[in-house]
């Protein structure tokens, strides 16, 4: 990894994709601890929630509010330390599953609820 | 020397293009024109058509370049809270078009047979989101495009006829009306609009991204840009021309009266072809737009997507086009006059293309993403000419339109 990070030019918004490089959505939030003064990236941050609230807060509060009554996550952002990210580039490359992590928790509820029921999915 | 596959390959790219040209927007907004003012609006299918030339040039050379589709970049480059806006503006103007376009379809099998179309809308609309379920991208892009190439009889109608080549040169310089001003200007600005769809280059970009082109292909992008758009608008020239002739001075305001465009060049098989060509090319433009659509959202959030993934792969990219395909059903139920839709959502269009061209226009100068690939000044000159035009025509003449309507 560069030993330089611009966070919201090379990360914020980036790609994002698992360890079969699959596309797992874009880091739609980043995650600092301030500690003795000094800030931190402890990860990122991923979910509706997360993005709407950067649009305002009011319609984070709503989006979460939704996603609690489908059941996403119960309204929770998915948060993945930065421990998990190998490598930032073109992509930000992830040391996990998608499939089976939370983080693709809306698509699997689609699939499993809905999208998935219907002949020929 | 190019290889057979290349050819090939450039071949279909061309044809694919040229068939994928018109629609709704294009007909209508080409047939009012020449049936109220003859030739004298050529010069907006031709300034739409560079336009679009050079916008469908950049957007497959941003996708060969940057491996990145448009919208994918631009949220990545600009972030999200700028993105949110072409992406919820694209969105809004793109489920008025799909419902155009769904209209048109229906419109033509009512002309058809006589059977109401908001009838004939549920089979449609069902039929096309059935091959969005089950097709594979060349499915869509390749095999409805080829069908739609029965748009190629609105050239031959329009040779047939022998115009005046003079009134047609005369046609390409603008010019301001004798008569009916604020349709003149309006229709101008409908005209633009329907050339210069956003949703035609993004598709297009995102074929390009998903057939994994390089730079290698940067020449042939050039010629199916150049060629295929070029003819494309050459067809709603066409259009524009067959109008004039067999509208002449009528004031078209319903779909029926777009029946007889074809019968002074082809006499009674003239109605069932412009049916045909009509249906086809409005089905093959709804199914563009809806996926145009599931590939705009889910490229901006960054989810798996790809038409030629099973629906259980992508259930979210599925759920787009399906939401986008019912709410484009309903105002054709509710029993909208299609082409004042078709009128409305292309004027819209041309009124909000800044949103994603101002955007997509800062990428391709982009020294950091498009190297020596950037663009030069003529296509910057071109695109930024041409859109600010739209737009002040569509903020001069969309509210009066709204208060002469």
């Amino acid at each position: 990894m560069a030993d330089h990070l611009d966070l919201i030019r090379d990360v914020l918004d980036k790609q994002m994709v698992d360890r079969h490089g699959r596309r797992c959505g874009k880091v739609d939030g980043l995650v600092l601890v301030i500690a003795g003064g000094q800030p931190r990236v402890v990860g990122l941050e991923i979910g509706g929630g997360t993005l709407a609230r950067r649009v305002s807060v009011r319609l984070g509060r709503w989006a979460a509010s939704w996603a609690r009554r489908l059941g996403i996550r119960d309204g929770e952002p998915y948060r993945i330390p930065w421990t998990k990210v190998v490598s930032v580039d073109l992509e930000v490359a992830l040391d996990l599953d998608a499939r089976r992590s939370n983080l693709d928790a809306a698509e699997r509820i689609l699939r499993e609820r809905l999208v998935g029921k219907i002949p020929g999915a | 020397m190019p290889k057979g596959k290349d050819l090939l390959d450039l071949t279909l790219g061309i044809v694919t293009s040229v068939g994928g040209f018109l629609e709704i927007g294009s007909i209508a907004t080409s047939a009012q024109a020449g049936a109220l003012f003859g030739y004298q609006l050529l010069w907006a299918v031709a300034l739409g058509g560079l336009c679009l030339v050079f916008l469908v040039e950049m957007a497959g050379r941003f996708a060969a370049v940057t491996r990145h589709t448009i919208p994918d970049a631009m949220r990545e480059r600009f972030g999200w809270q700028m993105f949110v806006i072409p992406l919820v503006g694209l969105a809004a103007v793109g489920v008025l078009v799909l419902a155009a376009e769904l209209g048109g379809a229906a419109a033509a099998l009512e002309l058809g047979t006589g059977i109401d179309r908001r009838l004939w809308i549920l089979p449609v609309t069902f039929l096309g989101w059935l091959l969005l379920w089950r097709g594979t991208f060349a499915v869509i892009e390749k095999g409805v495009s080829l069908l739609a190439l029965v748009s190629v009889c609105f050239l031959v109608a329009a040779t047939v006829i022998h115009p005046p080549l003079g009134g047609l040169a005369a046609g390409l310089v603008p010019r301001a009306p004798d008569h009916q001003h604020a349709r003149y200007w309006f229709l101008a600005v409908a005209i633009l609009g329907a050339s210069i769809s956003p949703f035609l280059y993004l598709f297009y970009s995102a074929g390009a991204v998903e057939d994994h082109w390089n730079r290698s292909k940067l020449g042939a992008n050039r010629v199916i840009a150049g060629s295929g758009m070029s003819f494309g608008t050459v067809l709603a020239g066409a259009v524009v021309v067959v109008a004039a002739l067999a509208l002449r001075g009528v004031d078209v305001q319903h779909d029926r009266q777009l029946r007889e465009l074809l019968v002074p060049a082809f006499g009674r098989a003239g109605v069932p072809l412009l049916l045909v060509s009509l249906g086809i090319a409005c089905f093959g433009a709804a199914l563009e737009v809806a996926l145009g659509l599931a590939y705009l959202v889910a490229q901006g959030l960054g989810w798996n997507w790809g038409e030629d993934l099973r629906p259980r792969e992508d259930a979210r990219f599925c759920l787009v086009y399906t939401i986008a395909l019912v709410v484009g059903a309903i105002p054709v139920l509710a029993g909208a006059n299609i082409l004042a839709l078709t009128n409305v959502s292309m004027a819209l269009t041309a009124a909000t293309l800044p949103l994603s061209i101002v955007p997509f226009l800062i990428l391709m100068n982009d020294r950091r993403m498009m190297g020596t690939n950037r663009n030069g000044p003529v296509g910057n000159t071109v695109v930024v000419g041409i859109i600010a035009l739209a737009v002040v025509l569509a903020l001069v003449t969309i509210p009066l339109e709204v208060a002469g309507g």
